[in-house]
């Protein structure tokens, strides 16, 4: 190929486009472009209103359990220095952390 | 249906006004997905983010710009995007063909049995080259040799003055010619 060759390949390759015929999906495509939206969309949001307000209720309960039975009374301690070394002790000894003759608690 | 009556309708979430919606533009997104792409498979993919894209960010359409002007931009985003993932999964390849000839490149890549049947040898090697332009380029001629956008629907949908896109124009097509140059030279 000569130089002359080759600026015409060249000059022909760059207006190659000048022709372009647009191209177009499927007639599928928007079936896939909805299925492809449901499947993104977290599935809690195609529930009924009345499943909605059932879930976020019963989170609630168990918030409200946990908080009354379990973290509550443990704030209500009595919290003297004897009461928190022998509960901290306890805590360790069940655990299994320490033996019997530790002397840190004397 | 007009433009801002499609909009309020998508605002409200109204799946049929979604479906007018993808039937009118489908063809423009798929087909600017490909001038970037160059794959029918990838392109579609890419398409069909871009509509799921402008329906969970709808309510962001300030109407300060047509609606064409703001598909046409998540498109290109999206499409610049998938390309950047694109070259990063090359980085990982074994058989990267980056520091190769465009030859190599259109062979290996984006000759597909339609387009060698339909004899578009040309548009392949062109596209390889495409390819190799800086983005900024590369989204120009894309859009005004694809989608023959005018220079000032360009700047609006780049956000690039007028000149600025004749200069990016120009630059991509002497960009172009080199890497075709040299592609030619080395069939010789």
């Amino acid at each position: 190929m000569n130089n002359f060759n080759i600026h015409n390949e060249v000059t022909q390759t760059i207006n190659s486009l000048d022709n372009w015929q647009k191209i177009e999906p499927d007639m599928f495509f928007a079936s896939r472009v909805l299925n492809k939206l449901n499947q993104s969309q977290s599935k809690i949001f195609h529930l009924n209103p009345i499943m909605k307000a059932a879930i976020i209720a019963g989170v609630l309960l168990i918030n409200s359990i946990s908080i009354t039975y379990y973290i509550l009374p443990e704030k209500n301690f009595e919290t003297s220095d004897n009461n928190i070394t022998t509960m901290i002790y306890e805590e360790y000894n069940i655990n299994g952390y320490l033996a019997d003759n530790d002397l840190i608690f004397e | 249906m007009t433009e801002t009556q499609l909009v309020t309708e998508l605002k409200k979430g109204n799946e049929k006004a979604f479906r007018f919606l993808i039937k009118q533009y489908k063809g423009k997104v798929f087909n600017t997905c490909y001038g970037f792409i160059h794959n029918k498979f990838d392109a579609d993919d890419i398409a069909q983010e871009v509509f799921i894209e402008i329906y969970n960010s709808i309510n962001n359409f300030k109407a300060e710009s047509t609606l064409s002007t703001w598909i046409y931009r998540i498109t290109v985003n999206k499409s610049l995007d998938a390309l950047r993932k694109q070259k990063r999964r090359n980085r990982f390849n074994l058989y990267d063909n980056s520091d190769k000839e465009i030859k190599s490149i259109a062979d290996s890549n984006t000759l597909n049995p339609d387009e060698i049947f339909e004899s578009n040898e040309r548009i392949s090697i062109l596209n390889s080259a495409i390819d190799k332009l800086p983005d900024t380029q590369k989204t120009t001629f894309v859009l005004h040799k694809y989608e023959q956008l005018s220079y000032k629907e360009i700047a609006a949908i780049t956000g690039n003055t007028l000149s600025s896109v004749e200069s990016l124009m120009h630059r991509a097509k002497e960009n172009l010619k080199k890497h075709l140059y040299k592609y030619y030279r080395n069939s010789l």
